[in-house]
């Protein structure tokens, strides 16, 4: 062992402070869930939701993509507690794909009955729950990014990625408790559209961003 | 029977049970990481040293033989800043071994993004030796134009010589053959020549009359 190695290990020694280690993931998947959906549903309230299951059920394919985006912000918030942590295995990942297909399938079967009964319809009259998803995912995905911080220097982009997925999943469930009935087609357009850009953006940014707000050396 | 370490940084014995001492297994690994997380600090130091071998074959693996002691040190750093993110009681290797081969790639990723960095450095340099930048060529432009006015002023004689000696590379015998000049009279000229060119060349700041 090198000199230099001798001297950097007796000086980490020197500064090691006792840390907290982290919860395990299914604790801390907990702990998000219990203060996101709260979150979510004052948001809802404040926006008129009276309590009852969304609107969009009626519309074919409606419960599966409203269930599935539920579903994918719940399992992609374990997933991203998983993946983040060295030694836990990046597998976790994949358990997002079938309640994401679940989501965007429903929507994209709305789509297909609309197109059988020839009223398929896209219109900038919703954009605002494009916005809306926006907005409510943002600072959830901040506050997550910041609790998986020390990924920065692991698995970066999943990570990221993962994280956009459970804020945007929650938040989407939560929008669709407030809006009226829509079309799958705005649903889809809306929904899916903003929850897909945001995806890519945090797969694009997650190492320099990771790299801002946590540990990551470059 | 345990065996007394002494730390050399803080001078604090510790208690290492044999098992530890002689069987370097990630659950013994992951003993010590729980006590570092509790403040113990020569666990830690022990810990520390006990990985080095471990990282460094790691790093030898992916990086080849090149830096190989500065990655262990990259890695060091690193478990140093996310020590936190080890659960006690799970299974350490596995913790140590992916921070260790993914620090060891973003390494790698560096050094090949600074070889390309260098490459693109090079090849721009050769581009500029190849073609000279605008200033380069307004002084050419420039020194040209000066030999061509000193080569204007210079007596029909010595134009000759110039012409004969050094553009024509003859000798003097056959110079004073072509030119009709004696051999003194070519030398003598093309000594002047010479020294008129080189003060027109040096510019009129370097001139001395």
């Amino acid at each position: 062992m090198s000199r230099d190695t001798d001297r950097l290990i007796e000086q980490l020694a020197l500064e090691a402070a006792p840390v907290q280690p982290l919860a395990p993931p299914a604790q801390r998947t907990m702990g998000w869930l219990a203060t996101s959906l709260t979150a979510i549903a004052l948001l809802a309230v404040l926006g008129g939701w009276r309590g009852g299951m969304p609107a969009d059920m009626a519309v074919p394919g409606g419960g599966l993509a409203w269930w599935g985006s539920l579903l994918t912000g719940i399992v992609a918030a374990h997933a991203v507690f998983q993946v983040s942590v060295p030694g836990r295995s990046p597998a976790w990942a994949w358990l997002t794909l079938p309640p994401a297909l679940a989501w965007f399938g429903g929507m994209g079967w709305g789509c297909l009955a609309e197109v059988r009964a020839g009223t398929l319809a896209f219109g900038l009259e919703s954009w605002h729950c494009g916005l809306m998803i926006t907005l409510v995912s943002t600072p959830m995905l901040l506050v997550m990014l910041l609790l998986v911080r020390h990924a920065g220097v692991l698995r970066p982009m999943p990570t990221a990625a993962l994280a956009v997925l459970s804020a945007a999943g929650l938040s989407s469930a939560g929008v669709s408790l407030v809006h009226g009935q829509e079309s799958a087609a705005l649903t889809l357009a809306w929904h899916g559209g903003a929850v897909l850009v945001l995806c890519a953006l945090a797969a694009l940014s997650g190492r320099p961003l990771l790299a801002w707000i946590g540990y990551a050396r470059r | 029977m345990g065996v007394v370490v002494r730390h050399p940084a803080c001078a604090m014995p510790i208690h290492v049970e044999p098992a530890v001492q002689q069987d370097e297994s990630g659950d013994a690994w992951g003993a010590w990481m729980a006590r570092a997380q509790a403040g113990d600090r020569a666990a830690y130091h022990a810990l520390l040293q006990a990985i080095g071998p471990y990282l460094r074959a790691i790093a030898r693996r992916i990086l080849g033989h090149e830096e190989v002691e500065d990655a262990v040190q990259e890695i060091l750093l690193v478990v140093h800043g996310i020590r936190h993110t080890y659960e006690p009681g799970r299974p350490f290797k596995p913790w140590l071994g992916t921070i260790a081969s993914r620090r060891c790639i973003d390494l790698l990723r560096r050094r090949r993004r600074e070889g390309l960095r260098m490459g693109e450095a090079l090849d721009e340099e050769a581009h500029m030796d190849a073609e000279p930048g605008p200033a380069e060529r307004l002084e050419r432009a420039q020194q040209d134009a000066r030999m061509r006015d000193a080569v204007d002023r210079l007596s029909p004689g010595q134009r000759d010589a110039v012409r004969l000696l050094h553009l024509q590379e003859l000798s003097l015998r056959e110079a004073e053959a072509r030119g009709g000049s004696s051999a003194g009279a070519l030398k003598v000229a093309s000594h002047r020549a010479l020294k008129a060119l080189r003060r027109a060349l040096q510019g009129d700041h370097d001139h001395v009359p």
